[in-house]
C-alpha cells in the first residue's frame, strides 16, 4: 500500500492549471514531496498575498493524513500550445516530522485574517478623488494614497503584502491606461466599469471619468499625430510644446501602444455592454402588479 | 519578556491595563490594535507601528517617551488595511531586546490578536467580572494556551462589588486578580497620569501592583 499521485492540468490561455490527489492508503500519516515538471513558475494558491502552506518554488511539501487524500492544485505559465502531460512527480515519500510551525506562523496561518475590508477604505484611485484633481481629495484620501504608495513599494516579490489585491487592481487599471502617470485615469474608468465600486459614485462621475481618461488619450494620441511624419520645424514646435504634457517622447510609442490596446479592449467591451442593455426588457408595469 | 494583554471582548479595559502595566514593568506599551488604536500618540507627531510595519520606520524610533513609552499605533482605516501583523516580529523584535514589551492586543480571535499573542512570553487576560463575558475571557485563555503564550492572571476589571474569584480561577485555570473600578483608572491614558505611578496607595494602584507582581512571577 503504497502513497499514489494522480495529477492532471488543464492548459488555459497558456496558463497549465494544475490538479492533483495524493491518496495514501497506508495507516500511518505520510510526508510527500512534489515537484513540478512543468516548464514555468509554480504559482501556489496563496492566501492574503501568502503562498499556502507547504508551497515552494519546486512544488508541495506536505503531509497525507493515514486513509486519506489530500488535494491540491496550483498554475504555472507555460505558454501557449505547450502539453502539459504528468505535471507533477512524486518525488519523496517519508516519515511526518515532528516540528510544528513556530506559533506567529499558526496564528498567521490558522486564524481568520483581520484587514478592514476594502469597502470600508476609500480609495484613492477611486472616481471621486481622482489623482487628476488632487486639491479636491480629502486629507483621508491622501493619507491613504500615502500609506498605500509607501506600503506598495516594497511591494514587488513580496509575498506578505497584504495591498497586493489592491494593487492588483491599481496596476490593471494602469496597464489599460499606458505605463505613465498621465495613464491613471484609466483606473477610475476601468473601475466604474467594473459595474460594483462605481455605483455609489453614480452614472455622471462614472461618465466624467471615462471623459477624463478619453481627453487624456486623446491628447497623446494627438501629439502622436503631430509627431507622425513631421518635418523637422514642426517636429520642434511639437516638442517645445510638449511639457504641458506629461509623456516624455520616449516613452510616446509605448504610451500609445497601450492606449491602443486599451482602446481596443473598451470598444469591445462597450459593445457587448450596449448589445446586452438593448437586449434587456425590464417589464415595469408586471413588475409593479406583484410590488 | 514580551507581555500580551488580550482578552475576546472589546471594551473590557485592555489598554488602560496595558498602560498601567508598562508603568507598573517599565516597559514599552505596543499598540498593537491595529485596527482601533487608542494609546496616545498619533500621525501627527511621528512614526507610528503601522509606518513600522511598513517598513517606513524602525520601531525603536517609533516609541514616544512619556510618564509611559508607548509604540502608537495609526488610527487610518487604510493604514490598517496595508498593515501586516505577520510582520510585527521582526519589527518589534529589535525594541524587544532592548526593552520589556507590554502588547495591547485587538478584540476577538482573529489573526491580529493571534499574532501578538504567538509573540509574547506570557499573557494578561482581561475580562470584565460579569459572568456573560467570561465566556470570551475563555475563549481567549484558548488561543493563548494554542500559541505558547502561558497565562500569567486574569484581570477581572471594573469591578464595582467583590466578585468571586474562585469559580473564575477554576474556570480558567489561572490566578485572577480583581482591579476596582476607579476614575483615576478611566483617566489614566488620557491624562497620561497612570495609577501606578500617581497613586500606587490605591486599591486600583495596589492591584496594578498584583497583576504585575503575577506577571513577574510568571517570567
Amino acid at each position: 500500500m503504497s502513497v499514489s499521485l494522480d495529477a492532471s492540468a488543464d492548459v488555459r490561455a497558456g496558463v497549465a492549471l494544475v490538479t492533483a490527489r495524493v491518496s495514501n492508503p497506508g495507516p500511518v500519516a505520510r510526508r510527500v514531496r512534489l515537484v513540478n515538471r512543468l516548464d514555468g513558475p509554480v504559482l501556489p494558491p496563496r492566501r492574503r498575498g501568502a503562498p499556502a502552506d507547504g508551497w515552494s518554488a519546486e512544488g508541495f511539501d506536505g503531509v497525507v493524513p493515514a486513509e486519506e487524500t489530500l488535494a491540491v492544485g496550483y498554475a504555472c505559465p507555460v505558454g501557449e500550445g505547450a502539453s502539459a502531460g504528468r505535471p507533477l512527480k512524486l518525488a519523496d515519500v517519508s516519515a511526518p516530522r515532528g516540528t510544528t510551525a513556530p506559533p506567529v506562523e499558526r496564528a498567521r496561518r490558522d486564524l481568520p485574517p483581520s484587514a478592514p475590508p476594502r469597502d470600508a477604505v476609500p480609495l484613492p484611485d477611486g472616481p471621486q478623488t481622482g489623482r487628476a484633481d488632487p486639491d479636491e481629495a480629502g486629507r483621508e484620501a491622501d493619507d491613504a494614497a500615502a500609506d498605500r504608495g509607501a506600503a506598495g513599494s516594497p511591494a514587488p516579490g513580496d509575498a506578505t503584502d497584504p495591498t497586493a489585491e489592491r494593487d492588483d487592481r491599481a496596476s490593471r487599471g494602469d496597464r489599460e491606461g499606458g505605463d505613465d502617470p498621465a495613464g491613471s485615469p484609466a483606473a477610475p474608468a476601468g473601475d466604474g466599469a467594473d459595474g460594483g465600486d462605481g455605483a455609489a459614485a453614480g452614472r455622471s462621475s462614472d461618465a466624467t471619468a471615462v471623459d477624463a481618461y478619453l481627453d487624456t488619450v486623446e491628447r497623446r494620441v494627438a501629439r502622436g499625430e503631430q509627431l507622425t511624419d513631421a518635418s523637422v520645424a514642426e517636429a520642434t514646435a511639437a516638442l517645445a510644446g510638449s511639457d504641458l504634457d506629461g509623456t516624455p517622447v520616449a516613452e510616446l510609442p509605448d504610451a500609445l501602444a497601450a492606449d491602443a490596446a486599451a482602446l481596443e479592449a473598451l470598444a469591445e467591451r462597450a459593445e457587448r455592454l450596449a448589445e446586452r442593455a438593448r437586449a434587456t426588457d425590464v417589464p415595469v408595469d408586471a413588475l409593479r402588479r406583484l410590488a | 519578556m514580551i507581555l500580551a494583554v488580550t482578552g475576546g471582548k472589546g471594551g473590557v479595559g485592555k489598554s488602560t491595563l496595558s498602560y498601567e502595566l508598562g508603568a507598573a514593568l517599565d516597559a514599552v506599551v505596543v499598540d498593537a490594535d491595529l485596527a482601533m488604536a487608542d494609546l496616545p500618540g498619533g500621525r501627527e507627531r511621528g512614526p507610528d507601528l503601522h509606518d513600522v510595519l511598513a517598513g517606513r520606520a524602525s520601531a525603536v524610533e517609533a516609541v514616544r517617551t512619556g510618564p509611559v513609552d508607548v509604540l502608537p499605533c495609526g488610527r487610518s482605516l487604510a493604514g490598517a488595511r496595508a498593515a501586516d501583523v505577520a510582520r510585527l516580529d521582526e519589527a518589534v523584535a529589535d525594541l524587544a531586546r532592548r526593552r520589556d514589551l507590554v502588547l495591547d492586543c485587538p478584540a476577538g480571535l482573529r489573526a491580529d490578536a493571534g499574532v501578538p499573542l504567538a509573540l509574547a512570553d506570557a499573557c494578561v487576560v482581561v475580562t470584565s467580572p460579569k459572568p456573560w463575558a467570561l465566556a470570551d475571557a475563555v475563549r481567549s485563555r484558548e488561543l493563548a494556551r494554542e500559541l505558547d503564550a502561558g497565562v500569567a492572571c486574569i484581570a477581572l476589571n471594573r469591578a464595582v462589588d467583590a466578585p468571586a474569584v474562585a469559580p473564575v480561577e477554576r474556570a480558567l485555570g489561572a490566578p485572577a486578580t480583581v482591579v476596582p473600578a476607579d476614575p483615576r483608572l478611566g483617566r489614566s491614558i488620557t491624562d497620561e497620569t497612570p495609577v501606578a505611578a500617581t497613586a500606587p496607595d490605591s486599591a486600583a494602584g495596589r492591584a496594578v501592583d498584583a497583576v504585575a507582581t503575577a506577571v513577574r512571577r510568571a517570567r
